[in-house]
């Protein structure tokens, strides 16, 4: 008899692994089933949850509030200059017929709770197919990437966290220099040519960061908090009628800690980034180590690197912010620096995400 | 049978999903199967883990059958320990099976899921896990023997045919 049970359940698991469209069907037909069960616990559980928290946690939560809001207050100043950067890259990208984060659609998604399992960085969020999600689609706070859905049922879907030991994402690391006091100039002396675009085809899609870190004038890096533009509605329209604002040709700020001398903007290197499970920060491995790694430090910027061929087609497009690193550790011979990396988004306390539609051939 | 853990299924997914213990997840279908090996033997208790486990499995991204096989084993091995321990219908015995059953199954879980390809599995925190979801189970073994003994014992009849065949 337990033969028989252990047969059974290996020959599962195999049929699971290569894929089997019974056993997906089985899986929709449990969500099926258990969504609406769900749904009445969380209805349950959520009153006396919120009461528990009420009495436990409302020191930590008033105290929490009051920096939210001192912080929040020094991003909004900061919004704007970043809103004018974002739209100038994202304008020269879809220029040079690059990929450009604002052409894929986006759907938002509240997050349903955490998957019960502590073997898995998952949580389930409350869209799926009939959204137009896939597996596969990477998935987006404000902040930056928080993983990719790995199962994508009717009306829920599961997101594999980029701290889970199974998540690698294709990622690059921007070495960004000490900020200057300086205006930037108008036109970089280094980097693709670019000719910047006085009007625009359509609407703007003003996209609004919604995070960032308040970039300190003490600080010897720039700011290590990159901001994801957030379109609040899917684009309806064609990518070119969803174009970001008019792209200028100079920065109108002059802010310290936020200007960047294109001068010194430092060559980009490549590698794979892999969580590692709830006790430690991801790492991310150079594909091969260049004199340039030398150059990188701690509180560079890490986002996706998109790219990749065949079967190492990156599942999330280029420019999504991941993280900053924290950690560096050198290694001898030709490994390369082994990197440490703090993810953007706070993975532990996530409420509103975003799926970004998109798929690696498809674009 | 089929109500009772899909009652329990639902508190595992939003309860216990939620509401962790030393940042790690009760594992309340690992107990249903344990009290199960505890209270109807070994190859009913390994049927009834094998259907928990098959549930489990069926809310989560992991491979099917991994909990299904984990939570089958689980439940034999302790019935088996039990069936030949003579002293019989202590209280200790129920909770000291739950602990170490728990703390065994959650090895074998990272053992089986590192097999098929899982990563980071096997870490220096599945040592507070185990203990932890065995501290747990232990405490609910005690009234989940009682439920259990409710549940299949009223069915037991019915697993005969199936289970007297093989």
């Amino acid at each position: 008899m337990i033969l028989l049970i252990i047969l059974t359940s290996i020959l599962l698991i195999t049929l699971d692994e290569r894929g089997n469209a019974a056993i997906d069907g089985v899986r929709r037909a449990s969500a099926a089933v258990m969504s609406p069960l769900q749904d009445v616990g969380r209805a349950v559980v959520r009153p006396i949850d919120n009461a528990w928290n009420g009495i436990k946690h409302y020191d930590d939560l008033r105290k929490e509030n009051q920096q939210l809001r001192l912080e929040n207050e020094q991003d909004r100043g900061n919004a704007a200059a970043y809103l004018s950067i974002l739209n100038d890259y994202q304008a020269l990208l879809k220029d040079n017929r690059l990929p450009w984060l604002n052409q894929y659609t986006r759907i938002a998604a509240q997050v349903l709770g955490p998957v019960s399992n502590d073997f898995q960085q998952a949580i389930e969020i409350n869209q799926g197919r009939t959204h137009g999600i896939s597996e596969g689609m990477p998935v987006v706070c404000g902040a930056g990437l928080v993983g990719k859905v790995t199962k994508a049922y009717d009306d829920t879907s599961v997101v594999l966290l980029l701290t889970d030991a199974n998540y690698t994402v294709s990622a690059k690391v921007s070495a960004v220099p000490a900020a200057s006091a300086t205006t930037v100039s108008p036109t970089p002396s280094t980097g693709p040519d670019v000719s910047a675009p006085t009007a625009t085809t359509g609407a703007p899609s003003t996209p609004v960061p919604t995070t960032g870190s308040a970039p300190s004038t003490t600080r010897a890096r720039g700011p290590t908090r990159p901001v994801v533009p957030d379109t609040t509605t899917p684009a309806t329209t064609s990518p070119e009628t969803t174009a970001p604002g008019p792209a200028t040709s100079t920065l109108p700020f002059t802010s310290p800690a936020t200007t960047i001398d294109p001068a010194q903007l430092q060559d980009i290197e490549q590698g794979g980034l892999q969580g590692n499970g709830r006790s430690a920060l991801p790492t991310l491995d150079f594909i091969s180590a260049d004199k340039a790694a030398a150059s990188i430090s701690v509180g560079d910027v890490v986002s996706t690197s998109g790219g990749g061929t065949g079967n190492g087609l990156s599942l999330a497009p280029p420019g999504l912010p991941i993280g900053t690193i924290t950690k560096k550790v050198d290694r001898p011979g030709v490994s390369g620096p082994h990197l440490e990396v703090t993810p953007s988004c706070d993975l532990a306390h996530l409420s509103l995400l975003r799926v970004i539609l998109y798929s690696p051939t498809g674009g | 049978m089929v109500l009772v853990g899909l009652v329990a299924l639902t508190i595992q997914t939003t309860f216990c999903a939620t509401h962790r213990i030393d940042d790690v997840t009760p594992n309340l279908m690992l107990a249903m199967a344990i009290s199960s090996g505890i209270v109807a033997g070994p190859e009913a208790g390994a049927l009834a883990g094998f259907f928990f486990g098959m549930a489990y499995d069926l809310t989560l991204a992991t491979p099917l059958g991994l909990s299904a096989l984990t939570f089958a084993v689980c439940a034999f091995v302790v019935a088996v320990i039990k069936d030949s321990i003579t002293v019989d219908q202590a209280w200790w015995l129920t909770v000291l099976l739950g602990f170490a059953g728990s703390a065994f199954g959650i090895w074998i879980y990272a053992i089986v899921g590192t097999m098929t390809g899982r990563h980071g599995w096997i870490q220096r925190g599945l040592i507070k896990q185990s203990i932890v979801v065995g501290v747990v189970n232990m405490v609910l073994g005690l009234l989940l023997t009682k439920l259990q003994t409710w549940t299949l014992c009223a069915q037991r009849d019915k697993f005969k045919p199936i289970i007297q065949p093989l």
